[in-house]
């Protein structure tokens, strides 16, 4: 059984054959395929643009505001810099990748309903190649609200970081987003149930936001949210890029937090494909 | 059209051997066997709920066979999925595309998962022309009628070349006028394209129109098969259903020359045995119904004068042949599905 599973997911025969040239243009014509129509539909949906878009800058306004006016002094000792908005729009824009992996999930249950998942499934695409268009689908829609919500943030004090420093902060965040993704379409694979994904994204994005650094530094919490905070990859993103902000370049930033997210990203996308490639079917 | 090989010298487009499909305690297909020659218009005929999605379900490697086997363009289902997938087209019964792109940029992603060449946009405007699509409509296919919907979705099937065309209920919830004109483009591109055509339908004169073969299913078993005119002889006779207004000892009519046989409706009968009060309705097989109605009625009239409510004559049609083999008709199956059913014949 073993055997067989992996035969159909790497196609070794093929390899041995010489086929693997053909094979792998074939895959990559239907990861382009899917992967396009994943971009269109999002460009097609102007309001899914605009809403992703303004909540996290909504939120880093009105959120970010409320220390505004804090003493410099409480600002400086508790989240080590005179500007909260600084502080939070790293943690902030990871945290909003975590509503970009449950969209991620309920346009997978839109393709199952309206039953273009089957249009697909009649065609020769890997199911593992499905997935990975949903999950690269979904992680560049996220990346389109991190442009514009630095542009909105630099009008409220914030210094544009270097463009080394912006370009590590956006794979961050893309990885990040590849992994949340990956877990809300492994959440989808077997179900089409529209409550799902929005029953398990209450359920687990305010404690990850929560128990992540997106809002509050982690050295005043409670020894066993610290433990969470340290596996939660949200922290990883958030402090990676909130080092980046805050400094404005990346002289003295730990890049170890991009290799967690690096792994993190990889794992999820590979538990995901070999889910995919065994379970993923039509109701 | 029976001669029709393929180029590997085969001539069976699909092949089912024992085909079965169990989901849970349900035995949705149950050992089907199935040979299909290449170049033919296939159909399998059966009331909703009769199998005929899980056999296609699975002849396009959507879901695994729990028992049997197929080979469809020369590919087990099982083993080489991608080999048949490579090889077959299907169009759905409600059509499925994506509403927010144009049809070229549907036609586009078709293509892609087929990894078609450059050449993809030449064979698309051949088929779009053929079909009279306007390949420069840049409106999205959410906006366009359902004929040119079922079109495009027939060119997307098509785009690849593929050897068999699956249709899973083709023409369910379209007009009149637009069914005719369907029907004109299977028989066409069956007969210019050479594509071996695989459909369901559940609409019997559909079937009797396209299909060179046809398999009756019903309750996951194939309960006959042959063309629409083998099937036919099947019934042997035209079909009397008479409806009477009370209830009468019918086993007098038996002796009318020309009568072949006589069967009472079958009825669900209630908990207590009892018969339900429905009136009595018979089904009189009888070798040609014009001669014979005369002489029924005289006999009829002879024990009643005015018990007769309604009289039905039906020639031999798919629907008399499924009448024939279950007892009962399509509506009727579908209708009471879950019902359990007993038969009730009398004796003379």
């Amino acid at each position: 059984m073993k055997i067989h599973l992996i035969k159909n997911f790497i196609p070794i025969k093929d390899l041995f054959e010489a086929k693997w040239l053909y094979t792998t243009k074939r895959m990559l014509n239907q990861l382009i395929g899917l992967y396009t129509r994943e971009i269109k539909n999002t460009y097609r949906n102007p309001a899914i643009i605009i809403v992703s878009i303004f909540q996290p800058l909504l939120w880093i306004v009105f959120f970010g505001s409320s220390f505004s006016s804090a003493p410099k002094l409480f600002l400086e000792s508790f989240f080590h810099t005179n500007n909260y908005i600084a502080f939070l729009l790293s943690g902030q824009l990871s945290a909003s990748m975590l509503f970009v992996g449950m969209f991620s999930s309920l346009s997978l249950i839109q393709d199952k309903k309206s039953g273009y998942l089957r249009r697909i499934m009649v065609t020769p695409t890997r199911n593992y190649i499905i997935f990975l268009a949903k999950v690269l689908g979904a992680s560049s829609r996220g990346m389109l609200q991190v442009p514009i919500v630095l542009v909105g943030v630099i009008l409220l004090g914030v210094t544009m970081p270097t463009p080394l420093g912006l370009i590590a902060f956006i794979v961050a965040l893309f990885l990040l987003s590849l992994g949340l993704s990956s877990i809300y379409l492994l959440i989808t694979m077997k179900s089409s149930d529209w409550q799902i994904p929005t029953v398990v994204s209450n359920f687990i994005n305010l404690p990850l936001m929560f128990s992540s650094t997106a809002l509050f530094p982690k050295d005043n919490f409670p020894p066993w949210m610290q433990m969470i905070s340290n596996l939660n990859p949200v922290s990883y993103s958030a402090t990676f890029g909130r080092e980046i902000i805050i400094s404005g370049n990346t002289i003295h930033i730990n890049w170890i937090y991009l290799f967690y997210l690096l792994i993190f990203a990889s794992g999820m996308i590979l538990i995901g494909m070999f889910t995919a490639a065994r379970t993923l079917k039509m109701e | 059209m029976n001669n029709v090989c393929n180029i590997n010298g085969h001539q069976h487009a699909i092949i089912c051997n024992k085909l079965t499909k169990v989901y849970g305690s349900q035995i949705a297909v149950d050992h089907i066997d199935l040979k299909i020659r290449y170049g033919s218009i296939f159909g399998l005929l059966g009331p909703n709920g009769a199998g005929k999605t899980s056999v296609i379900k699975m002849l396009t490697g959507l879901s695994s066979p729990t028992k049997g086997e197929a080979i469809v363009a020369d590919y087990n289902v099982v083993k080489e999925t991608l080999k048949v997938k490579e090889n077959i087209g299907w169009i759905s019964s409600e059509v499925i595309l994506d509403d927010s792109l144009t049809s070229m940029e549907n036609i586009w992603i078709q293509s892609k998962l087929h990894s078609l060449g450059k050449n993809w946009k030449q064979k698309a405007q051949i088929l779009m022309k053929y079909f009279e699509l306007d390949e420069r409509d840049d409106k999205k296919v959410g906006q366009f009628s359902t004929g040119m919907r079922k079109k495009l979705e027939i060119t997307m099937a098509l785009l690849h070349e593929p050897k068999i065309l699956f249709m899973d209920e083709p023409t369910i919830g379209l007009d009149a006028n637009t069914r005719r004109l369907l029907w004109n483009l299977i028989k066409k591109i069956n007969k210019e394209y050479g594509v071996t055509i695989l459909l369901t339908t559940h609409y019997i004169e559909e079937a009797d129109v396209l299909c060179d073969s046809l398999a009756i299913i019903n309750h996951g078993k194939i309960i006959a098969r042959g063309s629409s005119q083998e099937l036919k002889s099947i019934v042997g006779g035209d079909i009397l259903e008479i409806e009477f207004f009370s209830d009468f000892d019918f086993s007098i009519l038996k002796n009318i020359d020309g009568i072949k046989t006589i069967r009472e409706e079958y009825l669900s009968y209630k908990d207590d045995g009892s018969r339900p009060e429905k009136p009595l309705k018979l089904f009189i097989k009888v070798k040609n119904a014009e001669t014979v109605l005369p002489v029924l009625i005289s006999e009829i009239n002879k024990f009643d004068p005015n018990i007769i409510k309604t009289i039905r004559i039906d020639k031999p049609n798919l629907e008399t042949i499924f009448l024939e083999l279950t007892g009962m008709h399509f509506k009727e199956v579908e209708d009471t599905s879950d019902k359990e059913f007993y038969t009730h014949k009398r004796s003379f």
